[in-house]
């Protein structure tokens, strides 16, 4: 009998240890798929509504990337100009440092205004403050794919400055217009 | 997966029995199978849709291999003819990480939302009992009880889930799957080979087929039902047990 109560010493001891350590909390996060995404100030933002072009111009021989995405009262528009360009539907894949000039981004929020809404500038998208990496570009599905980052400075009236960040933006296999005027 | 696994039992069960029953008719007579009560402890197995970690299947209900343990007895009546009993407690387990990922990667996908957060809490837990006929067939020191059996199954808690979306205007709202807690109908089919270690102390090897339509699920605070809800949880499994009996 001796083995018989071992048995079920064991036994119950393994049920009981087993049955301790069990309250958790699980939490799980998944965020969008969607081939346009950024993160503005911590949450993501992923536009529905979406422009993609490259447009070429025969007289000053430049061709113009521009993407545009627009949701949750926020818009981002992001545009690269080459010079001495051809004519041809693809785009040079490289990194695009903001320079004010050929390479700009207007980061823009949706405000009230004389009863309407509009969007209007965030603030300032200044030289070096932001990057537009394009990775790759398939001129025959038309089809470009790229990542970008930056930050839009803005000041009120008081001189209190705010900083809006757009961080871990990408752009995959985002399907373009080419148009050649 | 399933059916294989039901085929195995089966067939294990099957095997058993004819050998029993080809060797062992005189030997029923001369030993007339004694009443007994006992414990045991093993391994609960989730089937099928219980099993299952499918989000766009609204019978998944992601349990897991767990504990169970429980008391059983069974009282003769005529011969090897007896009424069996048990009353078992199991837990299924908990949703995981990868569930709750899966979950939150659904539901963006369902909601077009930007991001899904899925939190979930509690377990599976419930007691069984549940009382059928059972028949015993005998052989030397080893017996084969087969016993098919109803009951209630009383549900302590399933897991619960709450659910925030971003950027989905229609469903701002968190929105909970809750624990459910009901009692509920069950239907066992049972197989356990006992070993006789002295006159009246059996070990016993036990396998119990279990399923239930399960507990109603409630959800709250959804304001537009777009992919995975679930309003029924079905049960079903199969726990393996090793215990002791003791012949009255």
């Amino acid at each position: 009998m001796n083995k018989l109560r071992l048995f079920t010493f064991l036994l119950l001891a393994g049920l009981l240890m087993i049955e301790s350590c069990k309250k958790d909390t699980i939490v799980g996060t998944a965020y969008t798929t969607k081939p346009f995404q950024a993160n503005i100030n911590g949450s993501v933002w992923a536009p529905d509504t979406i422009s993609n072009t490259i447009t070429y111009n025969s007289t000053n021989k430049t061709k113009t990337f521009v993407l545009e995405g627009t949701e949750a009262q926020k818009q981002v528009i992001m545009t690269v100009i080459l010079n001495n360009a051809s004519n041809t539907p693809g785009f040079a894949i490289g990194t695009y440092n903001v320079d004010a000039s050929s390479v700009l981004i207007n980061y823009n929020t949706q405000v009230l205004q004389n009863g309407q809404y509009v969007f209007l500038p965030h603030g300032t998208v200044s030289a070096g403050s932001g990057v537009i990496i394009v990775s790759s570009v398939d001129s025959v599905a038309k089809k470009i794919t790229g990542t970008f980052n930056f930050y839009s400075r803005s000041s009120d009236p008081n001189g209190d400055v705010t900083v809006d960040n757009i961080l871990g933006g990408e752009f995959t296999n985002l399907p373009y217009t080419f148009t050649s005027n | 997966m399933y059916s294989n696994n039901i085929k195995k039992i089966f067939t294990t069960i099957s095997i058993a029995f004819l050998a029993f029953v080809a060797t062992n008719v005189h030997a029923q007579d001369e030993n007339p199978v004694k009443s007994y009560f006992g414990f045991f402890g093993g391994v609960s197995n989730p089937m099928g849709d219980f099993k299952s970690t499918d989000y766009y299947n609204n019978k998944s209900g992601f349990g897991k291999r767990g504990l169970t343990y429980g008391l059983d007895g069974a009282f003769y009546f005529h011969k090897n003819w007896a009424i069996g009993a048990s009353i078992t407690y199991q837990d299924n387990g908990e949703l995981n990480q990868a569930n709750a990922d899966s979950l939150a990667a659904g539901y963006t996908n369902s909601y077009n939302a930007d991001q899904a957060t899925v939190t979930a809490t509690k377990r599976y837990q419930t007691v069984n009992i549940l009382l059928g006929p059972q028949y015993t067939f005998q052989k030397g020191k080893f017996l084969l009880d087969l016993r098919a059996s109803a009951g209630i199954i009383k549900v302590f808690s399933t897991p619960e889930t709450n659910t925030l979306l971003s950027d989905v205007p229609q469903q701002t709202a968190l929105f909970y799957q809750r624990s459910a807690s009901a009692t509920v109908l069950g239907y066992s089919g049972t197989a356990a080979l006992r070993y006789r270690l002295s006159e009246n102390v059996f070990l016993t090897l036990r396998g119990a087929y279990l399923y239930s339509p399960g507990p109603s699920i409630t959800n709250q605070y959804r304001d537009i039902s777009l992919g995975r809800l679930v309003t029924k949880q079905p049960f079903n499994t199969i726990n393996t047990t090793i215990g002791l009996n003791f012949g009255l």
